[in-house]
């Protein structure tokens, strides 16, 4: 894995072992003074773990040589620019309606330790049932700088994670293909709804890095690379789940996609290492705390909407329409990959399965949601968040694949041997 | 590239966005600082454990009002609720709001603070006497 990718995946899971900490500290009562030193000495020691050097045989390190550094370096500090520009004028100084309506709202509660129960007290427009990977980071860091930035450390946590998004598919395809990786990176960097989902303020984008991360390092995992990486892959799904509800559906799926990775005799101790915390907190919140979902508590009888045709037809118009609008050049990727399949004569890989079935689940939530206008408004609302959720997965996918065809740059030595011959 | 520049990089990126983002001027965020502003008599009146009825006796203000007043006044409890009835009322009205609707609001009923913020009036009310 290259090294700034580690930088990342450490930041995220650090922030996860952050939240999980803070929360068990407001359950557990545990002063302050306790709860801030323990959080940074779990941050420094994920971050120690997390960015040791690959080992394959117990010898020497994994290194990998890169294709051309400084042009590799001058796209990621363009593509960077580009993000921190075009992210400017999309943002609203406190975020989107949900952000805080709910996502902020249940920050400022976490922050406080004497009320933040009361929380739960808000049974209108509020969703009390939403995990809060998202709340707590930012509740700690309200609690521990004050509720006067209560404007800028949900703008730092959600522009972080924005940013990390693109550079982690980049450094990741750059040790394949140079073109491909700043291909994607632009078009991340210049893709005004990315930007915009990001800036809301929502869970969304932070449900989206942490599913990435899984497929990033379940890679790592099956290359051989040790059982470090099924932690990771385990504990980015448990983040994931801790971000959102249907976070835990995407989790589902995906270790029930990677059996042979998560429950082998060698790896199901790494596994339940990364998975068993966030599980765990999560599940105690769930029942100790959380009030029930709304989609799933108000609709009863919902079974019977599996056979009503007409609920498939709407899902899919607004699926098509959401596509051609705010995703369109993932709808090119994903043209270009099939005709890749079909020229290389290769099926489409497992992860792009994956995310297919991660779709037809959405799409089978939304077929089982309350009738009558409901399932118009849920769409409207939120297929396109739940698409963003899935994108930046679907395009490190698609582009490991486009990596591989040959339209790289010539290499070096290459260009060596060319003008060689040519004297 | 090294992994503690890219790390940098992405830091110093964090760190030009969030200062740019706190000095920016937008419609959306100076309405939210305003109304935060008009607030802060009433959150020093109300103690932060506290739960009270939020009212909002005219029509005219905007729907997201409800969520924004809830997340300045948050950890206390705002409810909307007509099955809870808390002592403390937290009434909000336009500016030009008539006699007549101020005299509803606070008749028979202990005004505890009263702030506005240029755009809302806000009536802090209590049931003692």
């Amino acid at each position: 894995m290259q090294n700034g990718s580690r930088y990342i995946i450490a930041t995220g899971v650090s922030s996860l072992g952050l939240s999980l900490l803070y929360f068990l500290s407001l359950v557990l009562r545990v002063p302050f003074f306790i709860t801030v030193p323990a959080v940074f000495v779990s941050v420094l020691v994920i971050f120690r773990w997390v960015l040791k050097k690959d080992v394959i045989d117990e010898k020497k390190p994994v290194e990998k040589k890169e294709q051309y550094p400084f042009l590799a370096s001058v796209i990621l500090v363009a593509g960077v620019y580009l993000i921190v520009k075009g992210f400017f004028p999309v943002a609203e100084k406190y975020g989107g309606w949900d952000a805080w309506g709910i996502w902020n709202l249940h920050a400022k509660y976490l922050a406080d330790p004497a009320n933040w129960k009361k929380m739960f007290e808000n049974a209108l427009y509020a969703h009390a049932d939403y995990p809060l990977y998202v709340p707590a980071v930012n509740g700690f860091f309200i609690r521990l700088f004050s509720e006067k930035y209560l404007m800028v450390i949900p703008f730092i946590f959600h522009f972080s994670i924005t940013l990390f998004i693109p550079v982690l598919i980049y450094l990741e395809i750059l040790e394949k293909n140079i073109v491909v990786a700043a291909t994607v990176f632009f078009l991340f960097a210049i893709d005004t709804f990315y930007l915009t989902k990001g800036a809301t303020q929502y869970a969304d984008t932070a449900l989206a890095f942490f599913f990435l991360c899984a497929f990033v390092c379940i890679n790592h995992a099956d290359e051989g690379k040790g059982r470090k990486y099924i932690t990771l892959a385990a504990a980015c799904l448990g983040c994931c789940i801790w971000t959102k509800n249907e976070g835990s559906i995407l989790a589902l799926i995906f270790i029930l996609g990677y059996p042979n990775s998560f429950f082998s005799k060698n790896n199901i101790k790494a596994f339940a290492m990364g998975l068993g915390a966030p599980l765990l907190v999560f599940l105690i919140f769930k029942m100790f705390y959380a009030t029930d979902g709304a989609i799933i508590s108000s609709h009863k009888g919902a079974f019977s909407q599996l056979f009503v045709a007409s609920r498939y037809q709407v899902i899919y118009k607004y699926f098509i329409e959401n596509l051609n609008a705010k995703f369109y050049y993932v709808k090119v990727c994903f043209f270009i990959y099939l005709l890749i399949c079909l020229l290389e004569m290769k099926g489409p890989d497992k992860q792009f399965f994956l995310l297919l079935c991660c779709m037809g689940a959405y799409a089978l939530v939304y077929v089982l949601s309350p009738g009558g206008g409901g399932v118009e408004w849920l769409l409207g609302t939120s297929q396109e968040r739940l698409m963003h959720q899935l994108m930046p997965a679907l395009m490190y996918v698609l582009s490991q694949r486009f990596a591989h065809v040959q339209f790289s740059l010539p290499r070096k030595n290459e260009v060596l041997l060319s003008k060689k011959k040519a004297f | 590239m090294k992994g503690s520049r890219v790390f940098l990089l992405l830091v110093i990126a964090i760190i030009i966005a969030t200062v740019q983002h706190v000095n920016k001027h937008n419609e959306q965020g100076d309405n939210i600082d305003r109304l935060a502003a008009g607030l802060r008599d009433v959150e020093k009146c109300l103690p932060r454990n506290s739960s009270f009825t939020f009212i909002i006796p005219e029509t005219g203000i905007p729907v997201g009002g409800y969520m924004i007043w809830r997340y300045l006044l948050a950890p206390r409890y705002c409810s909307i609720s007509p099955k809870e009835k808390f002592d403390t009322v937290l009434a909000i009205c336009n500016m030009n709001t008539s006699d007549s609707a101020l005299y509803s609001i606070t008749a028979n009923r202990k005004v505890i603070c009263s702030s506005n913020d240029g755009l809302y009036k806000y009536y802090l009310t209590s049931n003692n006497k």
